[in-house]
C-alpha cells in the first residue's frame, strides 16, 4: 500500500471513528444521501467525505476524488458502492461485519 | 594609541552598517520575490509523483487553472468547468500561503521558479507548473462571484 492509500484509510478511519463512533456503514450511509445516489457515494458526497476526513485540500481535493475513484470504482460507475468502500478498510474488523440493516428491514420472526 | 572608546564606537559603527546591509538586501530579496509572484499564471501542468495518482487529472479533464497573485494580498484560483476559489496570500520565503475566503481553509505551498515557470507545491505532493501571462498581468484578483 502506497502513502496515500495509508494517509487516505487512516484518515477515513479517524472520521468515522469520530463522528460515526466507529461504524463504517453509518459513515457510509450518511454520504451516500448527499447527492442522491442511493447506496453510492457519487462524486460530490466524495469530496464532502474527503474534506471532512482532512484529505488533501482546497486545490487538490477534486484530485484526490479522480484518484479514489480510479483506484476504487471497479465497475466504474463513477460512484463508490459498499463493497469498493469497504475494500480501502479490509484491515479493518468492522468492514468484514455485516451491514447494518437499515430502519424497516429488520425481519426477525417474533415481531 | 586609539582611545579604546572610540575603537568601540568604530566596532559599533561597523556592526550597524552590516546589519542595515543585511536588511536592504532582505528587503530587497523578499520585495523582488513579491513582485515575480504578482500578477496572472495560467497552469501548464498538473503532476504527483505517486503512482495512485498516475492518470490523475484526466488528460480530457481539462484542469487548467488560472491563478491570480493581486499586489493587494487577494488572489483567485479558476478552473475552466466552474471551480473558483478566492481569498488572501501571504508570502513567506519560499512559500506561498493561501487562505480561503468561504471556507477559511489554509494551505502552504512552497514554490519555486525554473526560468519564466513557476511551480507549486501542495503539502499533499501535487505539483502545479504555471506559466505568466503578462496580458493579464494588470487584471487583478477578483473574488469568485465576480
Amino acid at each position: 500500500m502506497g502513502d496515500e492509500e495509508e494517509e487516505l484509510t487512516k484518515k477515513i478511519r479517524q472520521l468515522v471513528k469520530k463522528q460515526f463512533d466507529g461504524d463504517f456503514r453509518k459513515g457510509f450511509d450518511h454520504y451516500d444521501s448527499i447527492d442522491g445516489q442511493d447506496l453510492k457515494i457519487g462524486s460530490s458526497a466524495l469530496e464532502q467525505l474527503l474534506a471532512d476526513a482532512h484529505v488533501g485540500n482546497f486545490l487538490t481535493r477534486k484530485l484526490w476524488v479522480e484518484g479514489v475513484l480510479k483506484a476504487l470504482d471497479k465497475d466504474q460507475d463513477g460512484a463508490i458502492s459498499w463493497d469498493e468502500f469497504a475494500s480501502i478498510l479490509e484491515d479493518s474488523p468492522q468492514s468484514k461485519e455485516e451491514p447494518a440493516k437499515k430502519p424497516g428491514e429488520d425481519s426477525s420472526p417474533d415481531k | 594609541m586609539m582611545n579604546p572608546y572610540r575603537r568601540g564606537q568604530l566596532s559599533l559603527g561597523r556592526n550597524w552598517l552590516t546589519l542595515t546591509v543585511y536588511c536592504a538586501v532582505g528587503v530587497l530579496a523578499c520585495t523582488s520575490q513579491d513582485r515575480l509572484l504578482t500578477g496572472s499564471w495560467g497552469s501548464t501542468g498538473i503532476t504527483h509523483p505517486s503512482p495512485f495518482f498516475s492518470g490523475v487529472p484526466a488528460p480530457d479533464a481539462g484542469r487548467h487553472a488560472m491563478l491570480v497573485l493581486g499586489q493587494d494580498g487577494k488572489f483567485t484560483w479558476r478552473e475552466p468547468e466552474g471551480v473558483c476559489h478566492s481569498g488572501t496570500y501571504l508570502i513567506q520565503g519560499h512559500a506561498l500561503l493561501l487562505t480561503e475566503s468561504t471556507g477559511g481553509e489554509r494551505i502552504r505551498l512552497d514554490y519555486a521558479f525554473r526560468g519564466d515557470h513557476l511551480r507549486l507545491k501542495s503539502p499533499d505532493g501535487f505539483m502545479f507548473d504555471f506559466r505568466k501571462t503578462p496580458h493579464l498581468a494588470d487584471a487583478g484578483a477578483k473574488p469568485c462571484n465576480q
